[in-house]
């Protein structure tokens, strides 16, 4: 694959800055706690970067809530876990007024939105079944299969430490492509607000070897648009003339999915 | 991987390459030639003209072919009149060659064909065996087979002298024609040319393979084509099978000649083979059934073949083997019929196979070729812009003017104002003459007179076709056609229209466009002699006067010439008649080609990739154009990096620490902590292997900087044990592969011990590069990122070709670490009562530990110790033991579990209950210990204290603080950190500016841009440049030994004392040749055995070199009483790599070597040695432009080997192959390439290097001894003589201050010798100039080293990094 460490770079060092305040009918204190402020890397999940609030948030909650599980919620909304968190700031807050404004439960956890996160090993396995579904679309599998389980343990601790090397160092076997052939399909999924993503079959190069760019994507999977709407990749708007495979070679989350985030104008 | 070019032929005849990195045809220059058929080799085209004929183009190389022509003048003396030339009848004749057999008049040694040129006159010779000759140049003997001596004796009756005289090969990159079989070219026109060879086994490289087919169905083969006559010498019949006339031939690289018959067979020759390279007979080979063969492709390992029907066919059961004989497994066992439809098939040099398809004529490639998949998986077709010949003069006529048309513009130029083009136009036409009278008039010594008379006839001639071109159908031949002898009639087609020229595709214009071309040349000089200042009636109303302005731009000069070449060249023959005869249809030709079809359509006819070097995992960028790895300059990945950094710049940094907006700072989600790497391996202790677990722990921040990272090897030895050696102590870190015992070894420098590494063992090749990367990666982002060595680094390259260097140039910020690493406070937990703690660097004389504790209120004793490791079982070197119970502190030591003798010191001010700072600093001969930075006490070595590995604190106190300095202040030889480069060479050097080349062991030369990765010391993540991949080819030898008895004469059997009959070079291992394995993973084999015919010292037709007895003198020729002999065999192996270089292309260089100074200009002149011998200086070379622009020769008497810039003017020394030193005067920094070369003698041994620097000269042997060049005065830069330095120098680098660099073979330590061991001179002083002894660096296995630049000792040194 063609790296290009500066922009794998700027992705990944990537960050959300959160303000975490907690539920008030959880809260065991007379007076509202202070909220907790936290810089959390795009590229991992809520679970993964939450052990401070937890922590912060235990003391001040009634002692039969202390091993429930913690769910937030963004202006009404609970947030997926299984989604990075740049996806879920992209769709939830988009950057209107920073920080991201959260708020911690321990208690209702919404059962029908939302699955359970009991340990990070779920993340985990979560984190892996992305990712050979996305090498079983780019290599059909063959890559991942092909690792050794500490290559696999590599890129997950990579993720989990926020180790850029760590994590580049095996996935970039993940991302190798031929020049003239590319990916058999981009892994992406297309996420919009208070939808189910979309995730289709989509090559990186048409019948004639011209190049599929985002454009192509939209036009195709994107039924309805209109003036205003923004297509936010990793927090950017990405000029729709960039070609896929670029695109998913150094957008990519870490499971190797590029996430595209369309926002429609209204929200 | 170097680039190199695919060719193809269109309908046109127009002749197109495309090279590897390029995605893009590019039209070879076109001459008025077209072509049907090409055959490529890496360095030279052979073509099939339209007309018939043969043409070869050479590609230029940097580097001239030149020759040198010699003829011995002999005398003998006779009473009368001294020294004449009147000789005994039974004497050699008066000018003869060398050994008096054939006589060489000087008049009659003539160019072989016109695309030479005599580069002077004929002169003598005035060196004699090193030694300079008198004025007259004579050698004197007693008779004339004999010795020869520069003095006259008394006995001396004949005396020779010699003339030499050099000619050049001018006619490089463009086409020139080979001579014909007959002198009438269209006698026996060629059908087809195929060019190979190259790889024949014990075969020079470059002789290469030329066979033919002629009209008449008879195959010729072209002799003596190799490096130093690329047009061969003649042609020669091959006879082949009664009935078998053959109208298709193809030789590959290995020498085996496949031809299609008429009747569609193939014959297939046998037994090529070096000592017959033309083989001694046919074979037939049937064809696929029910087919017929028209035309074969012949590979290394594979042959492919299309037939009449334009299917494919690939032959079956071939086998690589060179060695082998059997006729399977030269023709192959099948035909296997591929898919696909194709017209012709070509195949590339690895096997690689190209092919043009039958419906579109498209040029294909084949994918998926791979040695073990010769037969490739799938077509795919090239589709590529093509980019037409640039022709300099598009004079005003419609855009799809060829060359031609132009050349006919350039003839009309006639306008006043227009000298120069004139003059250059004279100064071409000069050049074709001259040319041609050597030819003509082989009885003249001179030309001059010819070329007068020459002149005068181009005069008529212009004149005749002033008129000619007055006429309309003027094709009557002009007077000046008679005088031409035997003038070839070619058949030449003047197509009256263009679809006459359509359907004659390749019809021949050669005769035509030379025609056009002598016309077009000589008009304006006629004109300017005739009728200056007056337009000429042949200015066409369409010519412009601006576009001919344009025409003659700078490089038109260039331009000209090559064509001139091509037509002095084609006219060889004495064939002039025809192109004079033609010169009536000039005016046929603006219409004709401006009717030339639009290039668009391109139908290609045939390809050629028999110097393409390709690979199927790698392929070119021809495919897909997103194929190009950068894409830094697209808009949308511009706008991407701009928002990402807007992104970055709202959402990241005002909530970060760095702007202090918000009273408080964003907490980071994840901290930033340590990780690991984690593996298996064995670890060399206690002289064996054990196994252990190897972890390399990184401490870091978020912006994945190493701050810190320890590698810790947890084995087990009776007991466990742990070894943990920190990053920071990490020099040097190679990697070795010794397969025959399934081990890959990852050795790591200390500066502790610096000529032994510590050593992991892999089990495997992938896991131990993984752990190299791994650590040297550490090391690199430990010791922070740095753009580009700077000009003052010392390069180092291993036996093994590895690259390193170490930047002599520290920044400030290296500075800071470097103290900040000599000087640490050892990590201790808050509050711990004992510890043990790692001494990095040892402790060695100079080391030092501080260790501040707090003694418990009720304490009754505490140790610090220095130990030799970590467990209870280790040796302690001191052992500090305060006892406050009986107010004494004991000393002592541990060895083997037995403590020694105690010494007793009052405990001055150690007192219960307050701080104490003990610290102990290592001397020479004792421990000198300190109480509170007061002197308490010295303790006696018992043990090395380069042992000392721990420091131990243990008893009744809570340690606060550990200081730990290894006092690297000033910096040693030994603890220098060595930075590895991708890459794998013979030589490198540098220079001023930090101009970096090198040369690699095929004598390729590579620049150096700077970057690191690559190899396998490429980063977790490449730079943007990508990898740049690179090969190099290595030999490896075994050497065959025998011994002579007189019953069974030279056998294997030798005596119980002698040496294995397979051994090495020295004979004191055996080495059968099953044994040697390729050095790594990245080898691969490209031949089997062969004996070697090129060993040094000569051998006979065996290839055996004979001697007395082992190990003695071996020579080519046995003598009666040598009873031992022994031959070299080699094996080439290929590796392929990566690294930051650059190729320069068309040149091969074995040394070269950067000047340290710069030129008056600003550049750098970089000094070579052609693998000719030639010495060339490239010019142009600057700090952004490491390439330079141009070579040029400084022509040398004699072929060189070395050459090496000097600092001063006067320092450019080289040596020659015969190991004489040659010093170049004249050079200065307007004239970088000197004046004159001075011959200097040698010290005894022949020498292979001279370098200077800093007013010293030293001059290396052939038995590796260095000496140093007395008396060497500013006003007498030649010196005196010569003086022993040292032996067993292996290579040699002297510095701008004159500091004297050496690899050397053999070097004595405590613990044996060690091999290749890089020293640097010490001890030199004005009045010890050779210095006294070596101290030596890091590492061993070193092959070369350079330092030519060193940091001057001011402290203002110019950042050469920017």
């Amino acid at each position: 694959m063609a790296e290009d460490r500066e922009i794998l770079r700027e992705v990944w060092d990537g960050r959300v800055p959160v303000c975490v305040q907690l539920a008030s009918e959880d809260c065991n204190t007379l007076s509202a706690p202070d909220p907790y402020y936290l810089m959390v890397p795009r590229l991992s999940y809520f679970p993964l970067v939450m052990d401070k609030v937890r922590k912060h948030f235990l003391r001040l909650i009634s002692s039969d809530l202390q091993e429930a599980e913690m769910w937030l919620e963004s202006d009404g909304m609970p947030l997926k876990w299984h989604y990075p968190v740049g996806v879920l700031f992209d769709l939830h807050c988009g950057g209107a007024s920073l920080p991201w404004a959260l708020t911690a439960h321990f208690s209702h956890f919404p059962e029908q939105d939302l699955i359970r996160c009991p340990t990070r090993e779920v993340v985990e396995s979560h984190f892996m079944s992305s990712l050979k579904e996305a090498d079983g679309l780019k290599h059909r599998g063959q890559i991942i299969t092909n690792m050794k389980s500490k290559d696999h343990k590599q890129l997950w601790m990579g993720l989990c430490n926020d180790k850029f090397d760590q994590f580049w160092a095996i996935n970039r076997k993940l991302m190798e492509s031929t020049p003239e052939e590319g990916f058999k399909f981009i892994p992406f999924r297309l996420h919009s607000p208070s939808q189910a993503p979309i995730q289709r079959l989509i090559r990186p190069l048409t019948e004639d070897g011209r190049r599929v760019t985002l454009a192509d994507l939209l036009l195709e999977y994107l039924s309805v648009s209109q003036e205003g709407d923004r297509v936010v990749i990793q927090g950017i708007e990405v000029p729709h003339d960039t070609p896929l495979q670029w695109l998913s070679e150094h957008l990519s989350h870490p499971d190797n999915f590029l996430h595209i985030c369309y926002i429609p104008l209204q929200s | 991987m170097p680039s190199s070019q695919l060719f193809a032929v269109n309908n046109l005849g127009r002749v197109f390459g495309l090279s590897t990195d390029e995605a893009c045809w590019r039209e070879l220059d076109y001459l008025g030639i077209e072509f049907k058929r090409l055959s490529a080799h890496e360095s030279v085209l052979w073509a099939l003209g339209g007309d018939h004929q043969v043409y070869v183009y050479v590609y230029g190389s940097s580097v001239p072919i030149r020759v040198c022509e010699e003829s011995y003048e002999n005398q003998r003396w006779n009473p009368i009149e001294g020294f004449t030339g009147v000789l005994l009848p039974s004497d050699r004749a008066n000018f003869s060659s060398a050994d008096g057999l054939t006589s060489r008049v000087l008049s009659t040694i003539t160019l072989p064909t016109l695309a030479w040129s005599w580069e002077s006159p004929w002169h003598l010779h005035y060196t004699h065996e090193g030694q300079a000759l008198e004025k007259e140049g004579w050698t004197y003997a007693i008779d004339f087979p004999r010795t020869y001596t520069a003095e006259k004796r008394w006995n001396s009756c004949v005396r020779r002298r010699k003339w030499v005289r050099y000619r050049r090969y001018v006619a490089l990159d463009t086409w020139s024609a080979v001579p014909p079989i007959h002198q009438d070219a269209t006698e026996e026109p060629f059908i087809d040319v195929s060019v190979g060879g190259g790889e024949v086994p014990g075969e020079d490289p470059d002789r290469l393979m030329v066979w033919a087919v002629t009209a008449l169905g008879r195959v010729m083969v072209r002799d003596g084509v190799d490096g130093s006559c690329p047009e061969g010498c003649r042609w020669t019949h091959i006879p082949t099978p009664p009935d078998m006339d053959v109208t298709s031939v193809c030789v590959g690289r290995s020498g085996r000649v496949w031809a299609v018959t008429w009747d569609g067979k193939v014959i297939v020759r046998m037994g090529v083979n070096r000592d017959c390279p033309v083989g001694n007979g046919w074979v037939v080979v049937e064809p696929p059934e029910g087919s017929r063969l028209q035309q074969v492709a012949v590979g290394v390992q594979a042959v492919w073949a299309v037939t009449r029907d334009h299917r494919v066919w690939f032959r079956r059961g071939l086998e690589g083997s060179d060695s082998a004989t059997s006729y399977n497994s030269i023709m192959g066992t099948s035909w296997l019929m591929m898919v696909g439809s194709l017209n012709s098939v070509s195949m590339g040099p690895n096997d690689q196979v190209w092919g043009v398809s039958s419906e579109d004529t498209l040029v294909l490639v084949r994918t998926g070729v791979t040695p073990s998949e010769l037969a490739g998986r799938t077509w795919k077709p090239i589709s590529l812009p093509i980019t037409t010949c640039e022709s300099p003069s598009n004079s005003g006529q419609s855009s799809s003017a060829s060359p031609q048309s132009s050349v006919s513009g350039a003839g009309k130029v006639t306008s006043p104002d227009t000298t120069a083009p004139e003059d250059i136009n004279l100064e071409g036409v000069e050049k074709v003459l001259a040319g041609l009278s050597v030819k003509d008039s082989v009885e003249e010594e001179e030309g001059k007179m010819k070329e007068q008379q020459e002149d005068e006839n181009i005069s008529g001639k212009a004149e005749e076709k002033t008129d000619g071109a007055l006429q309309d159908e003027s094709l009557a031949p002009p007077q000046s056609m008679v005088e031409s002898v035997d003038s070839p009639s070619i058949e030449i087609k003047y197509p009256e229209d263009c679809s006459s020229l359509e359907s004659s595709g390749m019809s021949d214009h050669a005769g035509e466009y030379v025609a056009s071309l002598l016309a077009s040349q000589s008009s304006p000089v006629n004109d300017l002699k005739a009728t200056p200042g007056e337009p000429s009636e042949l200015e066409d109303g369409t010519t412009q006067k601006s576009a001919e302005q344009q025409h003659f731009s700078p490089n038109t000069k260039e331009w000209i010439e090559s064509r001139l070449r091509h037509a002095s060249s084609t006219s060889s023959q004495g064939s002039l008649g025809p192109l004079r005869g033609e010169v009536g249809a000039l005016r046929e030709e603006g219409p004709i080609f401006n009717l030339l079809p639009v290039e668009d359509d391109h139908l290609w006819m045939w390809v050629t990739g028999g110097g393409c070097w390709i690979k199927a995992n790698n392929m070119p960028k021809w495919f897909v154009s997103e194929g190009s790895p950068v894409h830094s300059s697209e808009p949308w990945r511009v706008n991407v990096l701009q928002r990402l950094r807007q992104r970055h710049e709202e959402q990241i940094e005002p909530f970060s620490g760095s702007v202090a907006d918000f009273a408080f700072v964003y907490e980071e989600a994840v901290e930033g902590s340590s990780w690991a790497i984690s593996g298996q391996c064995r670890w060399w202790a206690s002289k064996q292997w054990v196994p252990a677990s190897v972890e390399l722990v990184m401490v870091g921040s978020r912006r994945s900087q190493v701050k810190d990272a320890t590698l810790l090897l947890h084995y087990s030895l009776s007991t466990p044990a742990v070894e943990e050696i920190s990053i920071g102590s990490i020099l040097l870190v190679a990697l070795c592969v010794d397969s025959s015992v399934g081990r890959s070894l990852v050795a790591l420098y200390h500066p502790n011990y610096p000529l032994k590494p510590k050593t992991l063992s892999f089990s495997t090749e992938t896991e131990a590069e993984e752990w190299l990367n791994h650590i040297a990666l550490a090391c690199k982002t430990f010791r922070g990122h740095k753009k580009r060595p700077s000009q003052y680094a010392v390069w180092g390259l291993t036996a093994q070709g590895n690259l390193y260097f170490h930047d002599k140039y520290l920044t400030e910020e290296e500075l800071r670490l470097e103290a900040r690493v000599s000087h640490k406070e050892l990590p201790v937990s808050e509050g711990a009562t004992s510890a043990v703690l790692l001494l990095d660097r040892g402790f060695r004389p100079g080391c030092f530990v501080s260790v501040l504790v707090e003694i418990h209120e009720r304490a009754e004793q505490f140790h610090v110790n220095l130990q030799t490791g970590r467990g209870t079982d280790c040796n302690i070197a001191i052992h500090i033991n305060p006892r406050f119970s009986k107010k004494v502190a004991i000393l002592n030591t541990k060895k083997k579990g037995v403590w020694g003798q105690e010494e007793k010191q009052g405990l001055m001010n150690i007192t219960p209950g307050r701080h104490c700072d003990v610290s102990v600093m290592c001397d020479d001969d004792d421990f000198k210990l300190s109480i509170d930075e007061q002197y308490w006490c010295s303790f006696k070595h018992r043990l090395p204290p380069s042992a000392i590995t721990h420091v131990a604190v243990r008893g009744d106190v809570t340690i606060t603080n550990v200081t730990y300095n290894h006092g690297a202040g000033e910096s040693q030889l030994t603890d220098w950190y060595w930075r590895g480069v991708g890459g794998h060479f013979k030589r490198v050097e540098s220079g001023a500016c930090g101009v970096t080349w090198a040369i690699s062991y095929d004598f390729h030369v590579y620049i150096y841009t700077g970057e690191e990765e690559g190899g396998l010391c490429k980063g977790s993540i490449t730079s943007e440049s990508g990898d740049r991949l690179l090969s190099d080819t290595r030999h490896m030898y075994v050497w065959e030994n025998q011994r002579w008895n007189p019953v069974t004469g030279f056998t294997h059997r030798g005596l119980p004392t002698d040496r294995n009959t397979w051994s090495d070079q020295t004979g004191r291992h055996h080495r059968p040749k099953e044994s040697i394995r390729l050095p790594s993973r990245h080898w691969s084999w490209t031949s089997e055995w062969c004996v070697d015919y090129h060993t040094p010292g000569g051998v006979d037709k065996e290839g055996w070199q004979y001697a007395t007895d082992f190990p003695f003198n071996y020579h080519g020729h046995r003598y009666v009483t040598d009873l031992v002999r022994r031959r070299r065999w080699f094996r080439k192996c290929r590796i392929t790599t990566s690294g930051p270089w650059r190729q320069m292309e068309k040149v091969a260089l074995i040394d070269i070597s950067v000047s340290p100074m710069c030129a008056s200009d600003g550049t750098v002149p970089v000094w070579g040695v052609s693998v000719t011998g030639e010495v060339v200086v490239r010019l142009g070379v600057l700090l952004d432009c490491h390439q330079g622009d141009s070579w040029i020769l400084v022509p040398a008497e004699c072929p060189m080997m070395s050459v090496n810039a000097g600092v001063h003017s006067h320092s450019v020394w080289a040596v020659s192959k015969d190991g004489r030193a040659h010093l170049r005067l004249g050079v200065t920094p307007g004239i970088p390439q000197g004046t004159q070369w001075v011959n200097v003698d040698s010290p005894g041994h022949p020498l292979v290097e001279v370098a200077s620097g800093a007013g010293a000269v030293w001059g290396l042997d052939r038995a590796g001894n260095l000496h140093r060049r007395t008396n060497v005065l500013p006003l007498f830069p030649e010196g005196t003589g010569w003086e022993l330095v040292c032996g067993e120098v292996i290579s040699f680098s002297v510095d701008t201050i004159g500091s004297l660099w050496a690899v050397l073979e053999s070097y004595n330590t405590e613990n044996g010798s060690v091999q290749g061991v890089m020293v640097r001179r010490v001890g030199i002083t004005p009045s010890c100039p050779i210095g006294t002894g070596w101290q030596h660096t890091l590492g061993t296995g070193w092959s070369a080293v350079c330092a030519r630049m060193s940091v001057p000792s001011t402290v203002s040194i110019p950042d050469a990094t920017d």
